[in-house]
C-alpha cells in the first residue's frame, strides 16, 4: 500500500512541477530560515560550560543605589573574596581578575605592547577549565611576576618551543617568568585574554580597601547553593567590612544611611549566565563589563528565534494553503479510492506520507541552501555556525524529527479536508472543494507576519539613522583617533607640539576613553551639602585641548587653561552633573572629589560647565561628567587629532612621519572617530540588515502563498466571470471585482499587525535613552507596500481570467 | 441480495430540503440484471449511491446480505464496499497517476491481499478484458473504450457478489457501448448480479428487469420480455 502512495506521490509532484518546485522551494526556504536562526541562538547558549566546575560559579556583583543614583556593576573590591572564602565554609575557593595596563613586552627581538594582560589569583586554574600545554596550573600564578600565556602568545613569542622558565622583559625595567602555557581560551568563554599575570606581582592586589571596586571577583562552591540564600549571608559582610570604610566618608553610619533610601549589597550571578543575561536578567552595567569580557543580549536570541518560528508558519501555511488549493485535482482520486474500499483513515495516511516526503525534499534542498549560505552568514554575525549531520548523536534524529512534525503540521489540514471529500459527490459533479475559510485565515496571517516584519525593518533603519546622523554635542567629522597613543609613554606633550606646527591640524588631545565601556566613575560631593549626599559621576582625565579638539560648546565659566596656574586642581563638568548638583550657578563652587583610596575628599574648584555631548553610546542617556586635567592611565589613552578638511590627506601623512620618528618605526594604529562612533551600534546595524533579510523572505514565501490560493480562487469563480461578462461586465471591472478579495486579507491583515508591531518596536526602541519617535506613517506605508506587492502577484492570474473567453469558462463549467 | 424498506434520501442546504429518494421500496435477488431508468434529477444516482453503500439513507431500512446497513458509519460501508460491491462510472474514474495494472490492483490492496495474489488475479482480469497488452500504459493514453474496460476489469478484479454501472455507456460511442453491455451480459450470465443506471431504453433492454423512476419514487417495474419467454 505504501508503495502505491509513494508511486502516486511522485507521479504527482512530477506532473505538477511548477508547483512542485513552489511547495518544495517555499518550505525549503522557511526551515532554511529557521535553521540557520536556531543555530545561531543555540550558538548564542551554552557559554562557560567548558567549565567542569561551572555550576558552582558565580560572579559577585554589586546592585547599589546611591544617591539617586542606581547602578549594578560587575566589578567588586580587591579584599571580597578572600573575605567570603575565610568567612564562609560553604566556599571552596574564589579567583579575581584585574588589570594593570598595557606593557610592553620584550623577548629576544621580538617586542610587542600587550594589552590583554589580566592579573588573577594563583587558584584561577582550580576554578576554571583551562588545560596546560606547559607548566603546572597549581602553582603557575604563585610567585609574583609570573606569567601564564596562551597558546597563541606563546607561539608569538617563542615559537613552537617550550617557553616555560623564559622570561620577558617588561617596559625594559623588569620580568615576568613565564611559568606556563595554556589552551587558548575557548571561543564560548565570555573572558578571554593571552597573559594571565600573577596577582601577587601586584601589593595593590592585596589592598583591604572595600570601596574601590575594580576586581572581577569568582566564587566557587563546595556543593550547589542557592544564590538567594547565600546573598542574604553577605549582608553581614556589607554591614562588617564596608560599613566602617563607608562612614569614614559618610560621616553618617552605613545603617543611617540606608535609612536615607540608599541601597548596597553584593550579590551571585552564575558563570553561565555572564554571556546572554548580564543585561536582561542582572540589569549589569555594560559599562563596567570592560576589557576582554563579552557579553550578548538574550532579547537578540529571542528576536531571532521568533522571527524563525515565523517564517517557518508561513512556509508551513504557504504549504498548506497551495497543497488545499491543488486538492481539486485530487478530489477525484479520493472518491475513487473511498468507492473501493479505502476508508478515511487510510486516506489521511496517504496524504501525511505525502506531505511527510515533500517535507523531507524540501529539509534535503534546504540542507544544501543551509551549506551554501551559511559561510556568508557566518562572517557576517562573526560565528562558526555549522550543521554536523553524523557528528553527534543528536542532529540527524532531530533533523527526522523535524520533518516528521513539518510533515504532520503542514500535512494534516490538507489530509483531513481532502479525505472528508464524499464520493458520491465528487466523483459525479467535478469539483469537490467547499468554502474554505481557513485557507483565508492562513493567507492574513501570513501576511499580518509579513507586515510586521515590514515595519520592524523600518523602524530599525529610521532608528539607525537617526543614531549615525545625531547631533551628539561635539563635532565628530575628521578626527582621527591614534589608538596606540601610549607609545609614546611620557612625550605625549612633545608629540602633540610638534604635530600642532603642521597647518592640517587644527588640534588634538589625549584623554581617557570614552565611546566605549570602562569609563571610570568616581564620587563627588558639591560644597555646602553633608558628606553622605555625594553624587557619582562619571571621570574623564582630559588636557588642556579637549574641548578645542572636540569642539565642545561651554555653556559657563571656561575650560581649563595654562595660563591659570590653579587649573591643575580645577573641574570642568557638564551640565548633566550640574544638574545633579542642583545649581545653575556652579562656577567658582568647590567640588570635593571623594577618594575611596585614602578616604580623604580632594577639593577641586569648578572653572565651567560644558553642554551635553554624547560621550558614550545612544544607548545611554548623557550621565553626570566630570573633568580634570590629569595624566591619562597608559591603558586608556585616546588621542584625538581634528584635521582641517582640505589638509586631511597630507596632515595624515606627516602625523604619521613625526609618529615614527618618536617610535622608533612603530606602526601607528589609528581609526576616524567617525567609524567608531558607527561602530557603537553594529549590533543594530547586524539587527537591522538580518531583519530586512528575513523580511523579504517572509514576504516572499507570503506572496507564494497568496499565489496560490489567488490561483484556487480565481479557478473556482471562473464560471461567475464567464457570467458578469456575458451580462456586460468590462474586464476593468473583474480585476476590480477579483483584487478586492485579496485587498481585503491584507488590510486585515495590517489590522492585526499594526498593534504587534507597536508593541514590539516600541519596547525594542526602549533599548536606546535617544530614540525616534514610532510615526503611523511607518505602519501605513508598510501596509501599501504589502497590498502592492500582493497586488502584483496575483494580478497576472486576475488579468488571465478577467481576459478568458466567457464561452470557455463557461463550457469547461 | 437487496431490500429496502420504505427508503428516503433528503438533502437540506441552509434553506431549501429536496428529497431525493421518497418511500422506495426495491428488492433485488442474487443473479439478477437490474436497470434502473428515469429522467435527469428523478433520484437514479441517488439510488445507486444508497444501495452501492457510497450514501446513507435519511430514514427508512436497507437490508445488504441480509444485514441492515442504512445506518452503518463510513468505516462499516467502506469494508461492506470491498468486500462485496464492485463499481463502473459513467466517466470511468480512473486515477490518472496510476498505470493499468496498478488502477487494477488497488481493489486488491485494499483487501489486503499478497502481492503474488495480487498478480494472479489482475493478470486474469486484464487478459479477459483483452486489454493486457496496455497494462503499463497511464490511462490517458487509451481510448474511451479501452479505460471503460479498465474500469470495468477493476470492478471485477476482487470478484464482488454485486457491480453497480452507473451510466456506464454514457460517454461512450454506440460500438463501444456496444461491446460494454455484452460485456456486463456476460458477468451476469456468469453469475455476477448487476445494477445499472441508463438512459437508454435499448441498452435498458439488456436487464431482465427494469425500474423506472420518478421524482424520487418507483413508478413501475417492467419486467424484461425476453426473460419472461
Amino acid at each position: 500500500m505504501l508503495n502505491n502512495f509513494v508511486k502516486v506521490i511522485f507521479r504527482n509532484l512530477v506532473k505538477h512541477k511548477t508547483f512542485s518546485i513552489i511547495n518544495i522551494l517555499g518550505l525549503a526556504v522557511g526551515i532554511t530560515c529557521f535553521a540557520i536562526l536556531t543555530l545561531f541562538v543555540i550558538d548564542e547558549m551554552g557559554f562557560d560550560e567548558f567549565n567542569k566546575k561551572s555550576d558552582r560559579i558565580y560572579r559577585v556583583y554589586i546592585s547599589s543605589d546611591i544617591n539617586g543614583n542606581a547602578s549594578n556593576t560587575s566589578k567588586t573590591a580587591c579584599p571580597l573574596g578572600e573575605t567570603l572564602r575565610s568567612e564562609f565554609p560553604e566556599v571552596e575557593s574564589y579567583t579575581r581578575l584585574g588589570y594593570f595596563g598595557m606593557h610592553e613586552l620584550r623577548y629576544g627581538d621580538k617586542l610587542f605592547r600587550e594589552g590583554d594582560i589580566y592579573t588573577a589569583d594563583s587558584t584561577h586554574f582550580k576554578i576554571f577549565t583551562l588545560p596546560f600545554i606547559y607548566g603546572d596550573p597549581n602553582t603557575a600564578l604563585v610567585e609574583p611576576n609570573s606569567i601564564v600565556v596562551s597558546e597563541r602568545a606563546a607561539e608569538k613569542y617563542f615559537g613552537k618551543e617550550n617557553p616555560v622558565g623564559k622570561q620577558f622583559v617588561v617596559d625594559d625595567t623588569t620580568t615576568y617568568q613565564v611559568t606556563g602555557v595554556m589552551k587558548n581560551f575557548p571561543r564560548k568563554s565570555h573572558f578571554s585574554c593571552n597573559f594571565l599575570l600573577s596577582a601577587s606581582t601586584y601589593p595593590q592586589t592585596q589592598s583591604q580597601n572595600w570601596l574601590n571596586s575594580g576586581y572581577t571577583t569568582y566564587v566557587l562552591f563546595k556543593d550547589q547553593i542557592e544564590p538567594r540564600e547565600f546573598e542574604k549571608k553577605l549582608k553581614r559582610i556589607v554591614m562588617e567590612k564596608v560599613g566602617p570604610q563607608a562612614a569614614a566618608i559618610l560621616g553618617i553610619s552605613l545603617s543611617d544611611f540606608f535609612l536615607k533610601g540608599n541601597r548596597y549589597g553584593f550579590f551571585l550571578q552564575p558563570l553561565t549566565s555572564i554571556y546572554l543575561y548580564s543585561q536582561t536578567h542582572y540589569g549589569i552595567e555594560l559599562n563596567t563589563e570592560w576589557g576582554n569580557v563579552r557579553t550578548s543580549n538574550v532579547n537578540y536570541s529571542y528576536i531571532f528565534i521568533a522571527i524563525g518560528v515565523f517564517i517557518l508558519l508561513i512556509a508551513i501555511f504557504n504549504f498548506i494553503n497551495l497543497t488545499t488549493a491543488k486538492s481539486e485535482g485530487r478530489a477525484k482520486e479520493v472518491g475513487i479510492r473511498k468507492t473501493l474500499g479505502s476508508d478515511r483513515s487510510n486516506l489521511i495516511i496517504q496524504f501525511i506520507t505525502e506531505s511527510t516526503i515533500t517535507c523531507f525534499f524540501s529539509v534535503v534542498v534546504s540542507y544544501i541552501i543551509i551549506q551554501l549560505v551559511l559561510p556568508l552568514f557566518n562572517d557576517f554575525v562573526d560565528r562558526e555556525l555549522a550543521i554536523n549531520l553524523l557528528g553527534n548523536y543528536y542532529t540527524l534524529p532531530l533533523i527526522i524529527g523535524f520533518t516528521l512534525i513539518v510533515g504532520l503540521l503542514a500535512g494534516s489540514y490538507p489530509a483531513f479536508y481532502l479525505s472528508s471529500f464524499q464520493p458520491s459527490y465528487v466523483l459525479k459533479s467535478k469539483s469537490g472543494s467547499r468554502k474554505s475559510r481557513l485557507r483565508s485565515v492562513l493567507v492574513i496571517i501570513q501576511f499580518a507576519i509579513s507586515i510586521t516584519l515590514i515595519i520592524g525593518t523600518l523602524i530599525i533603519s529610521e532608528q539607525l539613522q537617526y543614531m549615525l546622523n545625531k547631533d551628539l554635542g561635539f563635532n565628530k567629522e575628521k578626527v582621527v583617533v591614534i589608538n596606540n597613543a601610549s607609545a609614546l609613554r611620557n612625550r605625549v606633550e612633545s608629540f602633540k607640539q610638534i604635530i600642532a606646527s603642521n597647518p592640517g591640524v587644527i588640534s588634538s588631545t589625549n584623554s581617557s576613553v570614552m565611546f566605549q565601556s570602562g569609563i571610570p566613575g568616581g564620587s563627588f560631593q558639591i560644597e555646602g551639602k553633608p558628606d553622605s549626599e555625594f553624587k557619582t559621576c562619571q571621570l574623564l582625565d582630559v588636557d588642556y585641548d579637549f574641548a578645542k579638539t572636540y569642539q565642545l560648546t561651554i555653556s559657563k565659566g571656561r575650560f581649563f587653561s595654562k595660563d591659570y596656574s590653579t587649573d591643575t586642581s580645577a573641574v570642568v563638568i557638564n551640565e548633566s552633573a550640574a544638574r545633579i548638583f542642583g545649581g545653575t550657578d556652579l562656577v567658582g563652587k568647590i567640588l570635593n572629589n571623594v577618594s575611596t583610596n585614602s578616604r580623604t575628599k580632594v577639593p577641586m574648584h569648578i572653572v565651567g560647565v560644558v553642554k551635553d555631548f554624547n560621550y558614550e553610546s545612544l544607548h545611554q542617556v548623557v550621565r553626570p561628567l566630570v573633568f580634570r586635567i590629569s595624566p591619562v592611565r597608559q591603558a586608556s589613552f585616546f588621542f584625538a587629532v581634528r584635521i582641517r578638511s582640505e589638509d586631511y590627506a597630507s596632515a595624515i601623512k606627516s602625523i604619521k612621519e613625526t609618529w615614527t620618528k618618536f617610535t622608533n618605526g612603530r606602526e601607528l594604529n589609528c581609526f576616524v572617530l567617525n567609524e567608531k562612533l558607527e561602530g557603537m551600534y553594529i549590533v543594530e546595524m547586524k539587527i537591522g540588515q538580518l531583519v530586512t533579510v528575513f523580511s523579504s523572505i517572509a514576504v516572499f514565501i507570503a506572496c507564494l502563498g497568496l499565489f496560490g490560493l489567488a490561483a484556487f480562487v480565481t479557478e473556482k469563480r471562473t464560471k461567475e466571470i464567464g457570467i458578469r461578462k456575458v451580462l456586460g461586465a468590462s474586464v476593468y471591472e473583474i480585476i476590480l471585482l477579483l483584487s478586492k478579495e485579496f485587498s481585503k486579507w491584507v488590510i486585515i491583515a495590517n489590522l492585526i499587525a499594526w498593534p504587534v508591531a507597536y508593541y514590539i518596536m516600541t519596547s525594542w526602541l526602549q533599548n536606546f535613552a535617544y530614540r525616534i519617535n514610532v510615526n503611523w506613517i511607518i505602519f501605513v506605508l508598510s501596509g501599501l507596500i504589502a497590498l502592492v506587492i500582493a497586488l502584483a502577484t496575483v494580478s497576472v492570474l486576475v488579468i488571465k481570467v478577467a481576459l478568458q473567453n466567457p464561452v470557455t469558462s463557461l463550457r469547461y463549467e | 441480495m437487496i431490500r429496502t424498506n420504505s427508503l428516503r434520501k433528503v438533502y437540506s442546504t441552509e434553506e431549501v430540503e429536496t428529497t431525493a429518494l421518497n418511500n422506495v421500496n426495491i428488492e433485488i435477488n442474487e443473479g439478477e440484471f437490474v436497470s434502473i431508468m428515469g429522467p435527469s434529477g428523478c433520484g437514479k444516482s441517488t439510488l445507486m449511491n444508497v444501495l452501492g453503500l457510497l450514501d446513507n439513507p435519511t430514514e427508512g431500512e436497507y437490508y445488504f446480505l441480509n444485514q441492515e446497513v442504512s445506518k452503518y458509519s463510513e468505516k462499516q460501508r467502506a469494508l461492506m464496499r470491498k468486500q462485496n460491491i464492485g463499481f463502473v462510472f459513467q466517466s470511468f474514474n480512473l486515477i490518472d497517476e496510476l498505470t493499468i495494472y496498478e488502477n487494477v490492483e488497488l481493489p486488491l490492496l485494499y483487501l489486503n491481499e499478497t502481492l503474488h495474489e495480487r498478480k494472479k488475479k489482475v493478470e486474469t482480469v486484464l487478459e479477459r478484458m483483452q486489454i493486457m497488452h496496455r497494462r503499463n500504459h497511464f490511462p490517458q493514453q487509451l481510448s474511451g473504450g479501452q479505460q471503460q474496460r479498465v474500469a470495468v476489469a477493476r470492478a471485477l478484479v476482487a470478484n464482488p457478489k454485486i457491480i453497480f454501472a452507473d451510466e456506464p455507456t454514457g460517454n461512450l460511442d454506440s460500438s463501444h457501448g456496444d461491446e460494454v453491455m455484452h460485456m456486463l451480459t456476460e458477468l451476469n450470465e456468469a453469475g455476477t448480479t448487476i445494477v445499472m443506471v441508463t438512459h437508454s431504453p435499448t441498452y435498458a433492454e439488456f436487464g431482465n428487469r427494469v425500474i423506472h423512476l420518478f421524482d424520487g419514487r418507483v413508478v413501475t417495474e417492467n419486467f424484461n420480455e425476453a426473460f419472461r419467454v
